[in-house]
């Protein structure tokens, strides 16, 4: 840990009293949210444990929602929060609030510190805990009294390492290379826990070795080379057209720390029809929890993969197949019109960017184009919240990532909607002089949500304006950015290179046809090979 | 259908809300819960549970949600670190998809 993000108040002034010796960097944000968000940013881009820090009350209860995202999303994080004297606990006392109670159901584990003696113990615990099997928050409630208390520092203060995980059983992965060998079309399913698990380099090589096509979940994409042939993009909801028909087709589905979440699955007794199941996973309670599976294997991925025997598989006619769907259903770029369109804007970014980039992304329509359109060539660089769901995250994660990798072309991708949700950050980048890109898609609306009631709510639109914005390139001025503001096609080139090229933080504002949809969408409730395409009278 | 479940966990602090509130949000009604001291530094907790209505959880993955709690030392006929589903296919499951997606 070289870094915490975090703001101060009453009951956690002790700590930012020690904060003034300490040996790592505090990072402060506008507000305890961007903090939790700016620690998962880190945390993901880093591999490393996000640690944030709050008070009592507001500042603990401003943290919950980013515990809830690190938790659905898997990721390492150790929140601190002040709460009252351990005395004035259960009287309702000034910016009291039972954090302990009020997180339960989004952190991996929790402790109200009462005893400070306890409190190295505790803090080496919760590393270990945040970093071990499946990563998650921890949370550590440390009463105002306990943390003024001082204890002497132990002489060999506790070591946090992570446990390992067990080697799966050789009879199971036995059987999986039966399993393999027999099917006619296999297929991987790939989430975020094969990043998760370090198994990046064993997937690869696998899918090198067998030849075996693979999909990827919204967190699995960066894990499989984007540049594989046999890689299909994502499935699901607003997956590609070819990735969802092999998994409607294949006879032999290998999920890889994947949960079979309802975005990706559609209706469950659609998905993978035909197929058997072999499900890989780190975590027991994700087996048979969804859809019930035919053979799981527990334990670490990476020694899993490389330990399967299994060369070039005869699959050839099932390559050609998914080979010829990845071809006829490839997305188009040429929408008509003189204005901005966007997938093309998103596609063309990471092009320019390369290898190098790191995407944070807000959530909402644009979030779905990036999956869709950008090439991810790694985990890391594609920070997103996925089980939450969370607008407000793409700016302050993208300040975490940038603390991560400083050197990195970090791109945060985001929306009108999206923006003013923690649009206090700004000030954050220029305190620290974070040279973060924002690209701001604006279609003055809560596009995804227009786009649901336009299709399934008879077109009536409710709620979803926002044509009454701010001037955003004026508004990123007023913080101190960089700023421009794009509505042409013809200018789509130039725009990048000004915003990759630009030294400092700045915001690149786009504004887009407002009735732009994202597709192909899987409906609710229906199977993923009934995806929409578009809408009657849709020029794509 | 009712189902009993007997749970060792220790003495930190919420644990038994901990566990209590993990089998209510993940889709079971609690019938009747009894906790008591058990040794010296734990606590056992008896706990009859029954699916909510409109929900279809599997006992196999309550046990395997319950054990990922730090808490939690053992649940009654469970072995550590057994696969749920390890072994043949499972008829009841690949019949059964009853969830649809929100």
């Amino acid at each position: 840990m070289e870094v915490v993000f975090g703001y101060p108040g009453g009951a956690i002034m002790p700590v930012y009293d020690a904060l003034l010796d300490a040996r790592f960097q505090h990072v402060l944000t506008r507000h305890e949210q961007g903090a939790v968000f700016a620690a998962d940013g880190y945390a993901r881009v880093a591999g490393r444990v996000g640690v944030c820090l709050a008070t009592s009350g507001p500042g603990g209860t401003n943290l919950v929602t980013g515990l809830a995202n690190a938790f659905l999303d898997s990721v390492p994080m150790v929140a601190i929060t002040g709460q009252v004297p351990l005395g004035l606990i259960g009287t309702d006392a000034f910016q009291e609030v039972d954090m302990f109670g009020i997180t339960l159901p989004v952190v991996k584990h929790s402790y109200l510190v009462s005893d400070p003696a306890e409190v190295p113990d505790i803090v080496a615990e919760a590393f270990r805990v945040a970093t071990s099997g499946r990563p998650g928050p921890v949370l550590i409630d440390l009463p105002k009294d306990v943390a003024q208390t001082d204890i002497p520092l132990p002489e060999h203060p506790p070591r946090a390492l992570p446990e390992e995980p067990p080697l799966p059983d050789p009879d199971l992965l036995a059987r999986a290379e039966e399993m393999i060998r027999r099917a006619k079309r296999p297929l991987l399913y790939v989430g975020g826990g094969v990043a998760l698990a370090r198994a990046v380099e064993a997937l690869r090589d696998f899918m090198r070795r067998t030849g075996i096509p693979a999909v990827a979940t919204l967190k699995g994409l960066g894990a499989p080379d984007p540049d594989h042939p046999l890689f299909l993009g994502m499935l699901g909801m607003h997956g590609t057209r070819a990735a969802n028909l092999a998994v409607q087709e294949c006879d032999l589905l290998i999920a890889l720390g994947a949960r079979f979440d309802d975005r990706a699955t559609g209706r469950v007794d659609g998905f993978a029809p035909k197929a058997r199941i072999i499900h890989f996973d780190r975590d027991a309670a994700e087996i048979g929890k969804i859809k019930g599976v035919d053979l799981a294997i527990l334990g670490a991925l990476a020694h899993a993969l490389d330990a399967l025997d299994i060369d070039a598989l005869p699959i050839a006619d099932w390559q050609d197949q998914v080979a010829q769907w990845k071809r006829e259903h490839a997305f188009r770029y040429d929408a008509p019109g003189t204005g901005v369109y966007a997938p093309h804007l998103l596609k063309r970014l990471a092009e320019k960017a390369g290898d190098d980039i790191i995407v944070t992304c807000d959530v909402g329509q644009h979030q779905m184009w990036v999956a869709q359109h950008c090439r991810l060539p790694r985990p890391e660089a594609h920070v997103t919240s996925g089980g939450l769901g969370a607008m407000g995250f793409g700016i302050p994660a993208g300040i975490g990532a940038l603390f991560a990798e400083p050197d990195a072309t970090v791109v945060t991708v985001t929306g009108d909607g999206s923006i003013m949700m923690n649009i206090q950050e700004l000030a954050t980048l220029m305190r620290y002089r974070l040279p973060l890109k924002i690209v701001l898609i604006d279609n003055q609306s809560l596009g995804m949500v227009r786009q649901w009631q336009d299709l399934f709510f008879a077109g009536k639109r409710s709620q979803v304006s926002l044509a009454d914005n701010p001037d955003f390139a004026a508004l990123a001025r007023a913080f101190g950015l960089a700023s421009r503001t794009l509505d042409r096609r013809d200018k789509v080139e130039a725009a990048l290179d000004w915003l990759l090229a630009a030294r400092g933080p700045a915001l690149l504002h786009v504004k887009i046809d407002p009735d732009e949809n994202v597709w192909p969408l899987v409906p609710p409730g229906a199977r993923n090979d009934e995806m929409l395409e578009g809408l009657k009278g849709d020029a794509r | 259908m009712t189902e009993t479940l007997t749970i060792e966990i220790d003495h930190s602090h919420g644990a038994a809300l901990r566990v209590l509130g993990l089998i209510e949000r993940r889709g079971w009604r609690i019938r009747a819960a009894t906790l008591m001291p058990a040794g010296n530094t734990g606590q056992r907790l008896i706990v009859a549970v029954e699916p909510q209505p409109w929900s279809h959880p599997r006992l196999e993955v309550l046990r395997a949600q319950l054990k990922r709690l730090l808490c939690v030392r053992a649940i009654e006929g469970t072995e550590p670190d057994m696969p749920v589903l390890a072994g043949a296919p499972h008829p009841e499951f690949l019949s059964e998809n009853a969830r649809g997606a929100a």
